[in-house]
C-alpha cells in the first residue's frame, strides 16, 4: 500500500503545464488535490511515470464572476466552493455538493477539476493488489471479464463524483486547454458513458475552468446525497435539481440530474416535459421520480444492493426537487 | 512544605500520560519496529474453508531470488498447536484446512515485493471436504466434522442450567412471549493490525515484540508450540494500537518465533494488511438465539427458556468461555425464579469466533432486552416500569441461580434514568418528528461480570521500586491496549506515595522485567492489578519510612509524612530527599512485589464443573441503564441515533476522564454493531474485507453521548471501583432496537438495523395491513 515511485513535475504557470503535457506526450499525469489519484496509485490501479502537480499554478485557483457567468478555477478547493457565500446564495446545489464530498481534510485538498475527472468505481475494481491477485483483469483493468455482472460484455463501474450532477443542473461548462488551443464544452460532454474510460479528455489536455451561467429570475436548487455514513462515503445515489419559476409560480425551467446511477451523470430529460409551464405539485414530482427510477442503471457493485439503491433514486429525486423548490426565496 | 504542588487524588482527572506521545506519533508500537537488515515474513493463507491437505508446493517460491526460506508444518519442532483453552489450532496446517484464514506456509523474504510474489507461487494440493457453516445444524452432524478428535463432534461446549421449576413454570405464567434472533460477526477493526518483530540472539534467547493483550500466556504458547524452553522465550508488549479482545491470545507470535528461529541473529517482521487481518482474525461470535419469556399479570418475570448457538468457527480460541459468559447473562439483570438456559458453541468452517469486548454478552442482551419490552407491551407497562419491577437487588438470585453479592446499582441506574429530562420529555420529542421521520425511544438495562470466574485464578503481581534517583517505578504486568489502565496504576501509586505523576516511572509489560498478571481482558485490569499495586505501594512506603525512622532514631513512622520527592519528619520539620534515602535501602527494601487474587463465588449449586472451568459463575458485576433517541427515515429506512444516555454503576471512580472515554468508546462500538457492522461470510469466505464494505461509524455518525455514574462503593475493589471496560458495549443494539420498535411498532429480530432491513420490514407491515 505504499505509493510507487514516480517523477515529479511542478510547473508554476499554466503555460508551463501545457508545455510539459505536450513535451511528455501525454505521460504527465496531472495531480490536483491527489485525494483520488494517490489512493489509486497505492492500490496499484494506475502507474503514472510522471506526476505533474498543479498546486503552484495560482491562476487556476479562485472563484470570479461577472454579470452573466461564474468562473471557478479548476484548482479551487472543494472547501472554498462549499464556503463561498456567492455559491451558497446563488448556486446552492453546487455548494451542497462540494460540502458533501468525503470529509473536511479531503475537501481542503480536493479540487473541482479533480472531482469532475474522478474515475468510475466498482467494488470489484477498487481493490488492493492483495484482493485482486489471482483474478483475471476486468474490463476496467484492461481485461475482458466483469465480476459485477458475470458474462457481460462491458464495464458497469459507476460515476460517483458529487459535483458533476449539481453543475450539470446549472448547465455549466468546462474549459479544456492544451498547448496552443482551448475549447469549452457542456459538462455532460465530458463523460463518455463507458465505464472502461469514463472521462473524455485527451492525454495532453487539462480541465482548467468551470463556467456556470448565472440563471435569471426566480430559481432554486438542491443536491441530495444518499450514503451510509455522514462522512467519507461516495454517493450511493444522488440527485441534483434546478428549478426556475415565473411570478405565478409556474415552472420556467427544470433540470434533474442523477449521480451514482451509471457510468456518467444521468440527466432526467423527462423533467422538462413534465413540469414546464406547470405548478410544482406532488404528482408531477412523483412522475419525474419515476422517470429517474427508469433511467438509473444499477448493478450490485457498490455498498448496497442495486435493488435498494434503485428504490432510493425515487426518494432522492423527490427530495432534491422539493428542496430546490423550498430554497426559492 | 510546598503546598503548590499538585497531589494526585483519586477521583480526579489525571490527563493520560500516554496521550501526548501517541498523538505526536512518538509512541513506538509493535508495528513501528524497523531496521535495514530485517526480514519480512508473510503467511500463505489457505483461501479455502475446508479440505484435507495433501501437498504444499513450495519449490517455486523457495527458488525465487530474494526469498530466504519457505517454511511449512514440517519445520515446526513443537506440538504445532495453539489455543487458550483447547489447543486445537495449528501454527501451520498439517492435516486439515479448517477455514479460509488458516496459515499453510511461511515465507521469509528480503523485501515485501518479493514476499508477495513468493506467496503467490505457493500452491496447495488438497481434497475438498463438505462445508460446515450453520452452527445449529452442525451440532447433529456426525459425519462432517471440523475436528475428528473432538469427543462431542462439532460441539465445542454445551452448557445448561436449570433453576426453580424450569420450563414447568410457564404453565403458571399469565403471558408468554416467544421470539428468535440472529446477530452477525463483528470485526474488532483495531487501528493497528496484527504485527510483531522477533529476533533470536546468540544466547538462544527468542525475543518477540508484539501487539498483544497476553504476553505471559503467549510465552507459554510459543514455547510449547515450537518446542522451546520457556526460559528461552521473551515477549515484550508495547501499547497496543487497539485490540478489544482480538489480541487476547496468539495472532502472529508463533509465526514470528518460527521465522526468527530460521534466521538466527536477524530481526524478522510480520505486519498483516487489513484484508489478511479481516480474513484470519477472530470476531465476535455470530449467533442464533431462541427465547421464551413468561410473566405474571403484575409484570413479574416468572419463567425464561433460552437456547442459543454461537458459531466459533474452526478453533476454540476462547469460544467456550464466551458461550459460558453469554449463558450467565442470558437472562439479563433480572430476578427470574424459573429458568431453563441452554447454550451451544459450535465448530464450523466460518471465521474464528473469539474474544471481543463484552465477550458473548451483546448477543444475549439483544434478545433479552427486546423480550422484556415485548412482555411490557403486552402488559401495557412502560419499558422502564417493567425493568424497575424485576431488576435484581443485592442478595437476589440471578437467572443462573447464584446470588448477587457485589454492590448492585441497577435500580439506581434506572431511577436516575426515570428522573432524567431525556426520559421525561420523550413523548414530546417523539411528537416533534419532522415530515417522513418517525421517532422512538428505547432503553436497556444490563449487568456485566468482571474477572475470570471461579476456577482460573484471577491474579496480578505488582512490582514497584524506589529508584536510585528517588523516583518510583511501576512494573506493569498487564497490557494497556488503549483503555488507560496504566495511567490509573500511576494515579494509584502516586496517591498512596503522595507523589506527583512526574515522580512515577513505568515499565511496560515484558516477560523478563515485569511479573505475570494475567490478560488485559474481562474488565479486570484496574481491579486486579490495582489491588496488588495498592498493597505493594503501601508496603514500599512503610519500608521507606521505617528505614528513615531507624536512621534518625524517631519513635515511630507516624512522625513522618511523604511528600513529592521527600519525607518530612513532622516534629522537627526536617526533610529527607528520597534520592538520598534510597542510598540507605537495600534492593530487597527498595523493590516490593505483591500478589493479589480476586475473590470468587463460593456457590456450587446449579453450575456444573465444565461450566465452572469455563468461568462461571462470577462474583462481581457492574450495571448500566441505557437510553437511545432514534429517528427513522420512513423512505430510506435509515436509523439515526440522535441522543444517547448511559448511566453506569462501576463502583467508585479513579479517573473520571478515563471512565468517560471507556463509556463513549464502548457505546460507539456498540452503535456500530447496532446499525452498521455486518461481517458477511458466504460459503466460508469473508466478503467484507475492507472499510468500504465493512462499515464502521465515523464521528459524524455518532450522537451526543451523556454519561452519568452511580458511584456505589464496591468493598473489594481498589478505592471502591469495579470493572467498566466492557459493559457499555452491550447496550446500544437492544436500546436502538427497542427505539425502532417504539417508533414503528416493528420488531427487528436480526441485526444490524440497516436502512434496507427496516425499509423491508416497513413494507411487509404495510402489505400485511392492506
Amino acid at each position: 500500500m505504499r505509493l510507487p515511485s514516480f517523477n515529479y513535475l511542478e510547473p508554476i504557470t499554466l503555460t508551463d503545464a501545457l508545455n510539459l503535457m505536450e513535451e511528455y506526450h501525454g505521460r504527465a499525469q496531472p495531480l490536483a488535490g491527489g485525494t483520488e489519484l494517490l489512493p489509486r496509485m497505492k492500490l496499484g490501479l494506475t502507474h503514472p511515470t510522471y506526476l505533474m502537480s498543479l498546486k503552484e499554478i495560482h491562476e487556476l485557483k479562485g472563484i470570479k464572476s461577472n454579470k452573466n457567468e461564474l468562473y471557478i478555477g479548476g484548482m479551487t478547493s472543494l472547501r472554498e466552493i462549499f464556503l463561498s457565500t456567492l455559491l451558497q446564495q446563488k448556486f446552492l446545489a453546487i455548494s451542497e455538493a462540494a460540502g458533501s464530498v468525503a470529509a473536511p481534510p479531503l475537501r481542503n485538498m480536493g479540487t473541482i477539476a479533480g472531482n469532475l475527472c474522478q474515475d468510475t468505481r466498482c467494488f470489484f475494481y477498487n481493490q488492493s493488489y492483495f484482493w485482486r491477485r489471482g483474478l483475471k483483469p476486468c474490463f476496467k483493468a484492461g481485461g475482458n471479464v466483469c465480476y459485477a455482472v458475470p458474462g457481460s460484455k462491458k464495464c458497469f463501474s459507476v460515476y460517483q463524483g458529487d459535483l458533476a450532477p449539481a453543475l450539470i443542473a446549472f448547465n455549466a461548462k468546462v474549459r479544456i486547454e492544451k498547448k496552443g488551443s482551448s475549447r469549452i464544452i457542456p459538462i455532460e460532454e465530458l463523460f463518455s458513458g463507458k465505464g472502461e474510460k469514463p472521462i473524455v479528455i485527451a492525454d495532453d489536455e487539462l480541465l482548467t475552468q468551470v463556467i456556470v451561467p448565472i440563471p435569471e429570475g426566480i430559481y432554486g436548487s438542491s443536491y441530495r446525497k444518499f450514503r451510509l455514513r455522514n462522512a467519507l462515503d461516495y454517493p450511493l445515489v444522488s440527485a441534483a435539481a434546478f428549478l426556475a419559476i415565473d411570478s405565478e409560480k409556474k415552472v420556467k425551467s427544470v433540470k434533474v440530474v442523477l449521480g451514482a446511477a451509471g457510468p456518467a451523470p444521468v440527466i432526467v430529460k423527462e423533467a422538462e416535459d413534465i413540469l414546464k409551464g406547470k405548478k410544482v405539485e406532488e404528482s408531477a414530482i412523483n412522475e419525474i421520480a419515476e422517470a429517474a427510477y427508469k433511467r438509473a442503471q444499477m448493478v450490485d457493485n457498490l455498498g448496497l444492493p442495486a435493488s435498494y439503491r434503485k428504490k432510493m433514486v425515487r426518494v432522492f429525486t423527490k427530495r432534491a426537487i422539493e428542496n430546490a423548490f423550498n430554497s426559492i426565496k | 512544605m510546598k503546598l503548590d504542588r499538585k497531589i494526585v487524588e483519586i477521583g480526579r482527572i489525571i490527563p493520560r500520560i500516554d496521550a501526548f506521545n501517541k498523538v505526536r506519533g512518538l509512541e513506538k508500537y509493535a508495528s513501528d519496529y524497523h531496521s535495514k537488515d530485517m526480514i519480512w515474513v508473510g503467511v500463505k493463507r489457505a483461501g479455502i474453508p475446508h479440505a484435507r491437505l495433501k501437498k504444499i508446493k513450495i519449490d517455486k517460491a523457495k527458488h525465487l531470488k530474494g526469498v530466504i526460506d519457505v517454511l511449512t508444518h514440517k519445520d515446526v519442532k513443537g506440538t504445532n498447536r495453539q489455543g487458550v483453552v483447547r489447543k486445537d489450532q495449528p501454527v501451520l496446517v498439517d492435516d486439515k484446512i479448517r477455514y479460509a484464514g488458516d496459515a499453510v506456509a511461511l515465507v521469509l523474504a528480503k523485501d515485501k515485493k518479493v514476499l508477495m510474489h513468493a506467496l503467490s507461487l505457493i500452491a496447495i494440493d488438497y481434497e475438498p471436504l463438505p462445508l460446515i457453516f450453520d452452527a445449529e445444524k452442525a451440532i447433529n452432524d456426525k459425519k462432517n466434522l471440523v475436528h475428528e478428535d473432538n469427543p462431542d463432534g462439532n460441539v465445542l461446549l454445551h452448557g445448561k442450567i436449570e433453576t426453580g421449576k424450569g420450563n414447568k413454570a410457564f404453565s403458571e405464567c399469565d403471558l408468554v412471549v416467544e421470539a428468535s434472533f440472529e446477530v452477525p460477526y463483528q470485526e474488532h477493526a483495531y487501528l493497528e493490525t496484527e504485527a510483531g518483530w522477533a529476533i533470536l540472539d546468540s544466547d538462544g534467547m527468542l525475543t518477540i515484540t508484539v501487539s498483544t493483550q497476553t504476553p505471559f500466556r503467549d510465552r507459554s504458547e510459543v514455547a510449547e508450540a515450537l518446542g522451546l524452553d520457556i526460559k528461552k522465550v521473551r515477549i515484550i508488549a508495547p501499547y497496543c494500537g487497539g485490540a478489544f479482545g482480538g489480541k487476547d491470545g496468539i495472532t502472529v507470535q508463533t509465526l514470528l518465533g518460527l521465522a526468527a528461529l530460521t534466521v538466527p541473529g536477524k530481526p524478522v517482521k510480520i505486519w498483516l494488511n487489513r484484508e489478511e487481518s479481516f480474513i484470519s482474525s477472530v470476531k465476535r461470535h455470530q449467533a442464533r438465539l431462541y427465547y421464551k419469556l413468561g410473566a405474571k399479570k403484575d409484570g413479574k418475570l416468572h419463567a425464561l427458556d433460552v437456547r442459543f448457538f454461537y458459531d466459533t468457527g474452526p478453533y476454540d480460541h476462547l469460544g467456550g468461555v464466551v458461550m459460558a459468559l453469554g449463558l450467565e447473562h442470558s437472562g439479563g439483570p433480572y430476578h427470574i425464579p424459573n429458568t431453563n438456559l441452554k447454550g451451544w458453541v459450535v465448530y464450523t468452517n466460518n471465521p474464528i469466533g473469539g474474544a471481543f469486548r463484552a465477550f458473548g454478552v451483546p448477543q444475549v442482551t439483544f434478545a433479552m432486552e427486546q423480550m422484556v419490552d415485548m412482555v411490557a407491551k403486552r402488559l401495557n407497562l412502560s419499558p422502564l416500569e417493567i425493568r424497575l419491577r424485576n431488576v435484581i437487588k443485592k442478595g437476589d438470585k440471578i437467572p443462573i441461580g447464584t446470588t448477587m453479592l457485589s454492590s448492585t446499582g441497577i435500580t439506581d441506574c434506572l431511577n436516575i434514568l426515570k428522573q432524567h429530562p431525556l426520559w421525561k420529555e420523550r413523548e414530546r420529542w417523539k411528537r416533534d418528528a419532522p415530515i417522513f421521520k418517525k421517532r422512538g425511544v428505547g432503553i436497556a438495562s444490563i449487568m456485566h461480570a468482571m474477572g475470570y470466574g471461579p476456577v482460573v485464578p484471577d491474579y496480578a503481581n505488582a512490582k514497584i521500586e524506589l529508584t536510585e534517583d528517588g523516583k518510583f517505578r511501576i512494573f506493569c504486568g498487564v497490557v494497556d491496549m488503549g483503555q488507560g489502565n496504566i495511567n490509573s496504576y500511576m494515579q494509584i501509586a502516586a496517591n498512596i506515595l503522595n507523589q506527583d505523576i512526574d515522580n512515577i516511572e513505568l515499565i511496560l509489560p515484558d516477560t523478563e522485567k515485569t511479573l505475570s498478571s494475567g490478560s488485559s481482558s474481562a474488565s479486570r485490569t484496574t481491579y486486579t492489578f490495582g489491588n496488588a499495586l495498592i498493597d505493594a505501594s503501601k508496603t514500599l512506603k512503610e519500608y521507606i519510612l521505617n528505614r528513615v525512622a531507624d536512621l534518625i532514631m524517631a519513635k515511630s513512622i507516624d512522625e513522618f509524612t511523604m511528600v513529592p520527592g521527600k519525607i518530612i519528619h513532622l516534629p522537627t520539620g526536617k526533610s529527607f530527599l528520597l534520592k538520598e534515602i534510597t542510598k540507605f535501602l537495600n534492593d530487597s527494601e527498595r523493590i516490593v512485589t505483591k500478589h493479589y487474587r480476586a475473590p470468587v463465588s463460593k456457590e456450587l449449586v446449579s453450575i456444573d464443573e465444565r461450566l465452572r472451568l469455563h468461568g462461571i459463575p462470577h462474583l462481581i458485576f457492574s450495571f448500566v441503564s441505557h437510553l437511545a433517541y432514534v429517528e427513522i427515515d420512513e423512505l430510506t429506512g435509515e436509523v439515526e441515533v440522535k441522543k444517547y444516555l448511559s448511566i453506569t454503576d462501576s463502583g467508585k471512580i479513579i479517573n473520571p476522564q478515563i471512565l468517560e472515554q471507556q463509556i463513549h468508546g464502548a457505546i460507539a462500538q456498540g452503535l456500530g454493531y447496532a446499525i452498521y457492522e455486518d461481517f458477511v461470510v458466504e460459503d466460508g469466505k469473508a466478503k467484507t474485507l475492507d472499510f468500504s464494505t465493512y462499515i464502521i461509524p465515523t464521528a459524524m455518525d455518532l450522537p451526543d453521548i451523556e454519561s452519568i455514574n452511580v458511584e456505589l462503593h464496591e468493598s473489594s475493589g481498589p478505592f471502591g471501583m469495579k470493572g467498566a471496560g466492557e459493559i457499555n458495549t452491550n447496550g446500544p443494539l437492544p436500546a436502538v432496537a427497542n427505539g425502532v420498535a417504539d417508533a414503528l411498532d416493528i420488531r427487528i429480530f436480526r441485526s444490524p438495523l440497516t436502512g434496507e432491513r427496516i425499509l423491508m420490514a416497513l413494507k411487509e407491515k404495510k402489505e400485511m395491513s392492506n
